[in-house]
């Protein structure tokens, strides 16, 4: 898929064009934005070329906080986790290559590839989390998580027979999520997230997605998933998390007022078993490893 | 979007007739896998340095000259154990530990000779994702890919395969070498089970009394013989939970150690590592570090082969012990068959440290552990490549 052309406007209208492809994820989307700003800088220093990015990423950071609306409720957070990599990612590229426009062009092209490329870390993620969903499991999915989906829709198509119960909100996002998990043929039921509790006696495995994980492998996600988690950790149920490595953040929330959007909440990671991620299958203690090794 | 990959050339066909002329290490292959099922083979350690003697003996034969040769009868040999023995995950890990060593030596050898860069298969990390190559590669084209002959790979890769039959026969050793650290003498320790490991972790640590929790009363007697100077008591897994209070902690040998930190162990072990965490006691895993592994669960087929129904009721039982008819003779009652667990799982909350060869870790560590030892690609041995 042809990532939309950035070379006019601001980075802005470059991240809102991103999204409304609707296959991206803010982080990508984001990265994307960036990507545009270097094909539009004129700079000829790495230092200038820094600069304008850092203001790109501030940029950005600011639009999404003053308008909410265009991440469709989803977290900010997401955001600046794809703009720091992609940050630390350029500045670790200025020190492989002597070249000023050699590295840029290298920028360039590993962006595109990155983000051309980046529906592919839900296959990885599919194949991990694939010998955890046991033939004939019952998994509880809450929120509407494109890696969930994936998942489960790789785990049917190889034959294993799962049967999904979605939990559904007020916005009734989980009616959609049901039909799409019926058309891959999926035994799908619906029930309410006030149902969730009743529900967990016969639940096997919880899985959700991730908008953000948090440096201490906590998980911003759709507002209901610390009720879910809460139940599963009741009920000794484990709680799975699947979410690309993009989505990490530098972040590390003390409680849910630290998350000034309504529509997400933060989940503690003792709540949390393992988190399925194209890097691997990690536990949350791993997600700070991989943040330090790359940050430090 | 990955691009259909042309089929593989006649390499298929020449590694059959590799293996079909290479008499030798087909018998010894055929030796491990009869010994590890029928038992002869019981123990990770035995499992551990016959796979890296059948691995040497493959590295050492003189008619392979590229490292992608190599690698693929590697995996062609030791695969076919793995698949025989799903339950003895050493050989795996050996398997992978050799794996490893062979792309590192061609990484640094083609490096030192023509500086190319190879990145020798290691794990994945953040700083990667961005840097990723525009297409995926397929994992068995990145090992097709090293075939520059290199003049001292069978050298370095002999050298390094020896290294790891050295430092797996001393494993036991340097783990109860850690034991003065984390065990004060005169202390009264828990265990479960039969272990060499914790036998010679022991006797280092000089307990004044260990309490083994013992079905059969084997165990029992081993460490009694191994530690002359301590009071051995045994105990059933019943009792486990009364005598937590009295230990200053539990000493736990294992059969391999998984992904998370978790271990596989003796029956029993599960019980005492439950009764410990209820009295705050601290649980030791002695686990080298051949024994872990990088699956987060073993596989069907190693839980299926871990549960033995070989012991039948009579030969468990003290003679005259089963009731029966007055008059009928004892010997001739059919006994019936009990199948019996011969390993525990051991979360890894329940863990508090695992003690390596190579330091003293908590559980959580276990994933840099791995990402040190193995490559991502050789974490599923069984894929279809193989």
């Amino acid at each position: 898929m042809a990532p939309p052309a950035c070379a006019s406007g601001d980075v802005e209208a470059c991240f809102q064009r991103s999204l409304a492809d609707g296959t991206r994820a803010a982080p990508v989307a984001a990265i994307e934005a960036l990507l545009g700003v270097i094909e539009r800088s004129g700079a000829q220093t790495m230092h200038g070329l820094q600069d304008e990015l850092c203001e790109g990423r501030k940029a950005l950071v600011e639009f999404c906080e003053q308008r909410p609306a265009c991440l469709g409720g989803r977290t900010e957070l997401g955001v600046s986790s794809g703009c720091e990599l992609f940050l630390r990612h350029v500045t670790r590229t200025f020190l492989e290559f002597g070249d000023f426009s050699e590295c840029r062009d290298e920028i360039l092209r590993r962006g595109r590839a990155f983000a051309a490329h980046a529906t592919n870390a839900r296959d990885d993620i599919a194949g991990h989390a694939s010998s955890f969903l046991r033939d004939g499991s019952r998994v509880l999915v809450h929120g509407r998580s494109r890696v969930v989906q994936a998942t489960l829709k790789a785990a049917a198509k190889s034959g294993v027979s799962l049967e999904a119960v979605v939990v559904n909100g007020a916005d009734d996002c989980g009616a959609c999520v049901a039909q799409e998990l019926r058309e891959e043929g999926i035994t799908t039921r619906i029930i309410a997230d006030a149902a969730v509790a009743r529900e967990m006696e016969v639940i096997d495995v919880v899985l959700v997605g991730a908008e953000a994980v948090a440096e201490n492998g906590g998980v911003v996600n759709k507002v209901g998933t610390l009720t879910v988690a809460c139940c599963a950790r009741a009920m000794r149920r484990p709680l799975y998390v699947a979410a690309e490595s993009y989505k990490f953040a530098r972040a590390f929330p003390l409680g849910q007022r630290d998350l000034p959007n309504a529509d997400v909440d933060y989940t503690p990671p003792d709540f949390i078993e393992l988190l399925f991620t194209d890097l691997g299958v990690l536990t949350p203690a791993a997600v700070s490893d991989e943040l330090i090794r790359l940050y430090q | 979007m990955t691009l259909p990959r042309p089929p593989p050339p006649a390499r298929a066909a020449s590694d059959e007739a590799w293996l079909d002329a290479a008499d030798d290490i087909r018998r010894r292959r055929d030796l491990l896998v009869a010994g590890l099922r029928s038992g002869d083979v019981r123990s990770a350690s035995q499992a551990a340095l016959a796979t890296c003697a059948l691995l040497e003996r493959v590295a050492a034969a003189d008619d392979w000259r590229t490292a992608a040769v190599l690698l693929r009868r590697l995996r062609r040999v030791g695969g076919g154990v793995v698949r025989a023995a799903p339950g003895a995950l050493s050989v795996g890990n050996v398997l992978r530990r050799a794996l490893l060593v062979v792309r590192e030596e061609y990484a640094r050898n083609l490096r030192e000779s023509t500086s190319i860069k190879d990145d020798a298969g290691l794990q994945r990390s953040l700083g990667d994702v961005l840097a990723a190559r525009s297409a995926p590669d397929a994992l068995a084209d990145r090992d097709d890919r090293r075939d520059v002959e290199l003049e001292a790979l069978r050298d370095d890769v002999l050298d390094q395969l020896r290294d790891l039959a050295d430092e797996i026969a001393n494993a036991r050793e340097a783990v109860a070498a850690r034991a003065p650290g984390l065990v004060a003498p005169g202390a009264v320790v828990l265990t479960a089970g039969r272990s060499r490991s914790v036998a010679a972790f022991l006797r280092r640590a000089a307990p004044a009394e260990v309490v083994v929790v013992d079905e059969d009363g084997r165990a029992a007697a081993a460490l009694a013989r191994a530690l002359p100077a301590a009071a051995v008591t045994r105990v059933t897994a019943a009792a486990a939970a009364a005598v937590a209070g009295r230990c200053r902690c539990a000493v736990l040998g294992c059969s391999a150690a998984l992904a998370d930190g978790g271990i596989i162990a003796q029956p029993g072990a599960r019980l005492v590592a439950e009764a410990c965490a209820a009295r705050r006691k601290p649980v030791l895993a002695l686990c080298a570090l051949y024994k872990l592994a990088p699956l987060h669960h073993p596989g069907a087929a190693a839980a299926r082969a871990a549960v033995a129904a070989d012991m039948s009721l009579g030969a468990a039982l003290p003679f005259g012990a089963l009731p029966c008819d007055a008059g009928a003779d004892p010997l001739a009652a059919p006994a019936p068959a009990v199948r019996h667990p011969r390993a525990d799982a051991v979360p890894p909350d329940l863990v508090d440290l695992l003690v390596t060869n190579a330091g003293v870790h908590a559980p959580s560590y276990a994933p840099r552990l791995l990402a040190e030892m193995y490559a991502p690609e050789d974490h599923d041995l069984l894929r279809a490549e193989l």
